[in-house]
Protein backbone atom coordinates (compact mmCIF):
# COMPACT_ATOMS: atom_id res chain seq x y z
CA UNK A 1 0.00 0.00 0.00
CA UNK A 2 1.18 3.09 -0.98
CA UNK A 3 0.43 7.00 -0.66
CA UNK A 4 -2.24 6.80 -2.51
CA UNK A 5 -4.55 4.90 0.33
CA UNK A 6 -6.65 7.51 0.66
CA UNK A 7 -9.29 8.81 -1.16
CA UNK A 8 -10.84 12.49 -1.74
CA UNK A 9 -13.27 13.29 -3.48
CA UNK A 10 -14.23 16.91 -4.20
CA UNK A 11 -17.69 18.03 -4.05
CA UNK A 12 -18.46 21.50 -4.92
CA UNK A 13 -22.25 23.35 -4.56
CA UNK A 14 -22.59 27.01 -4.40
CA UNK A 15 -19.93 28.24 -2.35
CA UNK A 16 -19.41 25.20 0.00
CA UNK A 17 -16.53 22.75 -1.18
CA UNK A 18 -17.19 19.54 0.71
CA UNK A 19 -13.83 16.77 0.58
CA UNK A 20 -14.96 13.56 1.33
CA UNK A 21 -12.29 11.33 2.83
CA UNK A 22 -12.04 7.56 2.52
CA UNK A 23 -9.29 5.32 3.59
CA UNK A 24 -6.59 6.27 5.88
CA UNK A 25 -5.27 9.45 6.61
CA UNK A 26 -1.62 9.10 8.20
CA UNK A 27 2.00 10.68 7.88
CA UNK A 28 1.92 9.49 4.21
CA UNK A 29 -1.45 10.82 3.23
CA UNK A 30 -1.59 13.81 5.14
CA UNK A 31 0.52 16.06 2.43
CA UNK A 32 -2.10 14.81 -0.25
CA UNK A 33 -5.12 15.88 1.76
CA UNK A 34 -3.26 19.08 2.56
CA UNK A 35 -3.44 20.13 -1.14
CA UNK A 36 -6.51 18.94 -1.94
CA UNK A 37 -7.41 21.41 1.26
CA UNK A 38 -5.22 24.30 -0.35
CA UNK A 39 -6.38 23.73 -3.49
CA UNK A 40 -10.55 24.33 -2.42
CA UNK A 41 -9.57 27.04 -0.70
CA UNK A 42 -7.44 29.19 -3.69
CA UNK A 43 -10.85 28.25 -5.10
CA UNK A 44 -12.60 30.86 -3.40
CA UNK A 45 -14.85 28.08 -1.17
CA UNK A 46 -16.73 30.37 1.52
CA UNK A 47 -16.98 27.32 3.56
CA UNK A 48 -15.11 23.96 3.50
CA UNK A 49 -16.37 21.14 4.80
CA UNK A 50 -14.57 17.19 5.31
CA UNK A 51 -16.52 14.68 5.65
CA UNK A 52 -15.11 12.11 7.89
CA UNK A 53 -17.72 9.93 7.85
CA UNK A 54 -16.22 7.19 5.88
CA UNK A 55 -12.94 7.41 6.88
CA UNK A 56 -11.42 3.92 7.95
CA UNK A 57 -8.37 5.45 9.78
CA UNK A 58 -6.90 8.03 11.50
CA UNK A 59 -3.94 8.91 13.71
CA UNK A 60 -2.52 11.89 15.28
CA UNK A 61 -0.68 13.39 12.55
CA UNK A 62 -4.24 13.86 10.59
CA UNK A 63 -5.94 15.24 13.68
CA UNK A 64 -2.62 17.98 12.94
CA UNK A 65 -3.60 18.07 9.66
CA UNK A 66 -7.34 19.26 10.46
CA UNK A 67 -6.18 21.48 13.23
CA UNK A 68 -3.52 23.31 10.43
CA UNK A 69 -6.71 23.18 8.14
CA UNK A 70 -9.20 25.11 10.46
CA UNK A 71 -6.60 27.47 11.33
CA UNK A 72 -6.16 28.46 8.01
CA UNK A 73 -9.98 28.80 7.17
CA UNK A 74 -9.99 30.79 10.46
CA UNK A 75 -6.99 33.18 9.08
CA UNK A 76 -8.67 33.34 5.77
CA UNK A 77 -12.16 33.49 6.78
CA UNK A 78 -13.54 30.73 5.38
CA UNK A 79 -16.25 28.55 6.96
CA UNK A 80 -14.95 25.45 8.45
CA UNK A 81 -16.78 22.33 9.73
CA UNK A 82 -16.47 18.62 10.24
CA UNK A 83 -18.71 15.79 8.95
CA UNK A 84 -18.59 13.58 12.41
CA UNK A 85 -16.34 10.04 11.90
CA UNK A 86 -17.37 6.40 12.53
CA UNK A 87 -16.01 3.82 14.63
CA UNK A 88 -12.42 4.05 15.49
CA UNK A 89 -11.46 7.69 14.09
CA UNK A 90 -14.63 8.31 16.55
CA UNK A 91 -12.45 7.26 19.17
CA UNK A 92 -9.42 9.38 18.62
CA UNK A 93 -11.28 12.40 18.75
CA UNK A 94 -12.42 11.15 21.96
CA UNK A 95 -9.59 9.80 23.83
CA UNK A 96 -7.98 12.98 22.41
CA UNK A 97 -10.31 15.59 23.76
CA UNK A 98 -10.61 16.86 20.14
CA UNK A 99 -14.61 16.22 19.50
CA UNK A 100 -15.51 18.86 21.38
CA UNK A 101 -12.74 20.99 20.51
CA UNK A 102 -13.26 20.86 16.57
CA UNK A 103 -17.03 21.90 14.82
CA UNK A 104 -18.93 19.28 14.10
CA UNK A 105 -22.01 19.44 11.74
CA UNK A 106 -24.94 18.55 14.06
CA UNK B 1 -10.45 -17.00 21.28
CA UNK B 2 -6.73 -16.33 21.98
CA UNK B 3 -4.42 -18.86 19.75
CA UNK B 4 -1.03 -19.34 19.50
CA UNK B 5 0.37 -17.14 16.42
CA UNK B 6 4.22 -17.20 15.17
CA UNK B 7 6.39 -14.00 16.25
CA UNK B 8 6.11 -11.57 13.42
CA UNK B 9 9.68 -9.66 12.97
CA UNK B 10 9.58 -7.50 9.83
CA UNK B 11 12.28 -4.39 8.76
CA UNK B 12 10.49 -1.37 6.73
CA UNK B 13 12.22 1.44 5.08
CA UNK B 14 12.19 4.31 7.25
CA UNK B 15 9.90 6.55 5.02
CA UNK B 16 6.11 7.05 5.55
CA UNK B 17 4.99 4.23 3.44
CA UNK B 18 6.04 2.04 5.75
CA UNK B 19 3.65 2.81 8.35
CA UNK B 20 0.77 1.31 6.59
CA UNK B 21 2.37 -1.77 5.97
CA UNK B 22 3.47 -2.03 9.54
CA UNK B 23 0.31 -1.06 10.79
CA UNK B 24 -1.88 -3.54 8.24
CA UNK B 25 0.89 -6.42 9.00
CA UNK B 26 0.05 -6.11 12.67
CA UNK B 27 -3.37 -5.44 12.46
CA UNK B 28 -3.38 -9.14 10.66
CA UNK B 29 -1.16 -10.61 13.33
CA UNK B 30 -3.51 -9.18 16.47
CA UNK B 31 -6.19 -10.45 14.76
CA UNK B 32 -4.25 -14.12 14.36
CA UNK B 33 -3.93 -13.79 18.52
CA UNK B 34 -7.76 -13.50 18.92
CA UNK B 35 -7.03 -9.52 19.64
CA UNK B 36 -11.01 -7.70 18.39
CA UNK B 37 -12.85 -4.61 19.10
CA UNK B 38 -11.61 -2.06 20.80
CA UNK B 39 -8.31 -3.09 21.38
CA UNK B 40 -7.59 -4.11 18.23
CA UNK B 41 -8.20 -0.35 16.99
CA UNK B 42 -6.16 0.71 19.51
CA UNK B 43 -3.22 -2.28 18.82
CA UNK B 44 -3.74 -0.45 14.80
CA UNK B 45 -3.25 3.44 16.39
CA UNK B 46 -0.64 3.04 18.83
CA UNK B 47 1.74 0.86 15.87
CA UNK B 48 0.80 3.84 13.42
CA UNK B 49 1.88 6.49 15.83
CA UNK B 50 4.77 4.34 17.12
CA UNK B 51 6.25 3.64 13.40
CA UNK B 52 5.51 6.96 12.40
CA UNK B 53 7.60 8.59 15.42
CA UNK B 54 10.48 6.52 14.51
CA UNK B 55 10.27 8.09 10.88
CA UNK B 56 9.79 11.56 11.65
CA UNK B 57 12.02 11.36 14.68
CA UNK B 58 14.87 9.04 13.96
CA UNK B 59 15.03 9.95 9.58
CA UNK B 60 13.92 13.70 9.87
CA UNK B 61 16.13 14.91 7.04
CA UNK B 62 14.83 11.48 4.72
CA UNK B 63 18.21 9.66 5.32
CA UNK B 64 18.32 5.97 4.50
CA UNK B 65 17.59 3.40 7.84
CA UNK B 66 14.91 0.71 8.89
CA UNK B 67 12.61 0.37 11.26
CA UNK B 68 12.44 -3.05 12.49
CA UNK B 69 8.66 -3.93 14.12
CA UNK B 70 8.57 -7.24 16.26
CA UNK B 71 5.18 -8.71 17.75
CA UNK B 72 4.80 -11.74 20.23
CA UNK B 73 1.54 -12.78 21.88
CA UNK B 74 2.45 -15.19 24.72
CA UNK B 75 1.24 -15.49 28.15
CA UNK B 76 -2.22 -13.42 27.70
CA UNK B 77 0.24 -10.11 26.75
CA UNK B 78 0.63 -8.73 22.98
CA UNK B 79 4.01 -7.25 23.15
CA UNK B 80 4.96 -4.43 20.38
CA UNK B 81 8.61 -3.33 19.67
CA UNK B 82 9.20 -1.26 17.30
CA UNK B 83 13.02 0.35 17.03
CA UNK B 84 14.97 2.35 14.38
CA UNK B 85 18.45 3.21 14.25
CA UNK B 86 18.13 6.86 13.75
CA UNK B 87 18.98 10.32 15.35
CA UNK B 88 18.27 9.31 19.18
CA UNK B 89 15.43 10.74 21.29
CA UNK B 90 16.28 14.38 21.08
CA UNK B 91 16.08 14.86 17.39
CA UNK B 92 13.21 17.10 16.13
CA UNK B 93 11.53 16.48 13.32
CA UNK B 94 11.25 19.30 10.19
CA UNK B 95 7.51 18.34 10.20
CA UNK B 96 5.66 19.68 13.18
CA UNK B 97 3.24 17.73 15.25
CA UNK B 98 0.67 17.52 18.07
CA UNK B 99 3.18 15.76 20.43
CA UNK B 100 -0.38 13.90 20.49
CA UNK B 101 1.86 10.28 19.80
CA UNK B 102 3.33 9.32 22.90
CA UNK B 103 -0.16 10.12 25.61
CA UNK B 104 -1.84 8.47 22.93
CA UNK B 105 0.78 5.44 23.36
CA UNK B 106 0.18 5.55 26.49
CA UNK B 107 -3.48 5.85 27.43
CA UNK B 108 -4.36 3.37 24.67
CA UNK B 109 -1.92 0.60 26.06
CA UNK B 110 -1.21 -1.09 29.22
CA UNK B 111 2.63 -0.24 29.28
CA UNK B 112 5.02 1.87 27.65
CA UNK B 113 8.58 2.12 27.61
CA UNK B 114 10.80 4.50 25.20
CA UNK B 115 14.75 4.56 25.27
CA UNK B 116 17.61 4.87 23.47
CA UNK B 117 19.23 2.16 21.93
CA UNK B 118 23.33 2.16 22.91
CA UNK B 119 24.31 1.67 18.95
CA UNK B 120 21.68 4.50 18.23
CA UNK B 121 18.36 5.05 17.69
CA UNK B 122 15.64 4.78 19.60
CA UNK B 123 13.62 1.40 20.64
CA UNK B 124 9.92 1.73 22.10
CA UNK B 125 7.83 -0.76 23.80
CA UNK B 126 4.13 -1.30 23.67
CA UNK B 127 2.08 -3.72 26.09
CA UNK B 128 -1.25 -4.78 25.99
CA UNK B 129 -3.24 -6.91 28.42
CA UNK B 130 -5.41 -9.81 26.60
CA UNK B 131 -9.03 -10.34 28.03
CA UNK B 132 -9.53 -13.97 28.85
CA UNK B 133 -10.34 -16.61 26.61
Amino acid sequence: MSASHLDIQEVAAGGRHTLVLKGELDIASVLGFHRQFVDACDQGAQEIAIDLSDLGFMDSSGLYALLAARRICQQQGVGFVLTPPQGMVRRLFEVTGMLDELPFAA
Amino acid sequence: VRRAVAPLDHSYSGDASSVSLARADVHRFAIAAGVAGEQLDDVRLCVSEAVSNAVLHGYPNGEAGLVRVGVVATDGKLLIHVSDDGCGLRAESPTPGLGLGLPLMAKLSDGLVVRERAPGGVELHLRFELAAS
